[in-house]
């Protein structure tokens, strides 16, 4: 689960994460659509990019 | 000396507007008030009554803190300036979630106890709870400010700059400034340097150095600034502004009635 | 209140008396803390 706001900035970036997944995941350019996102600043634009969905690989051993 | 505003862009979460004729106090003053002092709504409080999920107890607190919400400032009145002594509805209100997986929540899925408060954004991924997960909790929502903790922030990004204004007093036409400058504040028409948009201008003086005649001259007007301001959707940007401005003058009316009982 | 075996989630009571805690059943030697039934109150922040 990626992190309701940017850490750096405080903008809301909790909803933008699974268009970005899905358009990533189609094959589209990461840093286009972080740009059609509207995702400007460097720092949010690393929470997206630098994000990975771990929740799957924990719940076995909860 | 007349203030004057001049807006360059505006959508619901921002703004970019000139504002002429004031002196940087002031204008910092608004800045601050923007982020510090006008108040908003957020979770504060958490009440588990039972949790199963991937995260604990203090994480999942935290990701409701941080949902924007959207509620006008004044229908509730700060936890401290409350005439009650823990907590009234004139004060505070609830929210809750009851789930049990596998189901995603997201913060659309938040039952708020007043019709008045709603999220700002629907699609806020909460918490994702698997096979048999299950989430039971109520949450108690409070009206903040942003010094108090950032969740109450209105303005997620503001600042300012005074304007910068650059002219060319002696060229040759060589190009460089044209190569060097990282904002493109110059532009080659028909082999003549011209400037084009001296707004986005950084002040970072590398035309200045490049420039092997000493032609360029970056200056800035100490009386005009220009504001870019982001909201995170619990309030307008204009409204922002507007409720920021009439705080700043309440609070100045106030501490002349103060000087002035003083003075007699 | 118990503690449940982190491997096979047998609710295990412990003997104080004895040296050491152990699963009754599978004898694996991590136990965890069951989560109290009451309220917990945490500040968002």
């Amino acid at each position: 689960m990626i992190p309701v706001r940017c850490f750096t900035c405080g903008k809301v970036i909790g909803g933008l994460w699974e268009e970005y997944k899905e358009r990533r995941d189609a094959g589209e350019d990461p840093g286009e659509v972080l740009d059609d996102l509207g995702v400007e600043r460097y720092c949010c634009r690393r929470m997206l990019l630098t994000h990975l969905e771990i929740v799957d690989k924990f719940v076995p051993y909860q | 000396m007349a203030i004057e505003i001049n807006v360059i862009e505006l959508t619901e979460r921002y703004a970019k507007f000139i504002i002429s004729g004031l002196t940087p106090a002031s204008a910092n003053a608004l800045r601050r008030c923007m982020i510090n002092e006008v108040p908003r709504m957020a979770i504060d409080e958490v009440n588990f009554y039972e949790n199963t999920s991937v995260l604990f107890d203090e994480q999942l607190a935290l990701r409701l803190g941080l949902i924007p919400l959207r509620a006008d400032p004044g229908l509730y009145v700060l936890e401290d300036e409350c005439t009650c002594e823990d907590g009234c509805s004139l004060c505070q209100s609830t929210a809750s979630i009851s789930a049990e997986g596998p189901i995603k929540i997201y913060s659309s899925d938040l039952v708020m106890g007043d019709e008045n408060i709603s999220v700002a954004d629907d699609n806020i991924l909460i918490v994702d709870l698997k096979d048999g997960q299950k989430l039971l909790l109520n949450a108690i929502i409070k009206l903040g400010t942003g010094e108090m903790h950032a969740k109450w922030q209105n303005a997620v990004v503001c600042g300012y700059k005074n304007i910068p204004h650059v002219s060319i007093t002696d060229c040759n036409d060589c190009g460089r400034c044209v190569d060097v400058c990282p904002r493109d504040v110059f532009k080659c028409v028909d082999g003549r340097v011209m400037i084009g948009d001296d707004i986005n201008c950084s002040c970072c003086n590398l035309c200045v150095e490049a420039c092997e005649l000493d032609g360029i001259v970056i200056e800035e007007d100490p009386e005009a600034f220009l504001f870019k301001l982001e909201t995170d959707g619990g309030m307008t940007a204009s409204a922002l502004i507007v409720y920021a401005v009439r705080m700043l003058r309440d609070k100045a009316v106030r501490l002349k009635s103060v000087l002035e009982r003083f003075s007699h | 209140m118990g503690y449940y075996c982190a491997k096979c989630k047998y609710l295990v009571e412990i003997d104080y008396g004895s040296p050491g805690i152990r699963c009754n059943y599978c004898g694996h030697r991590i136990l965890i803390k069951q989560r109290p039934t009451m309220v917990k109150t945490v500040k968002a922040e």
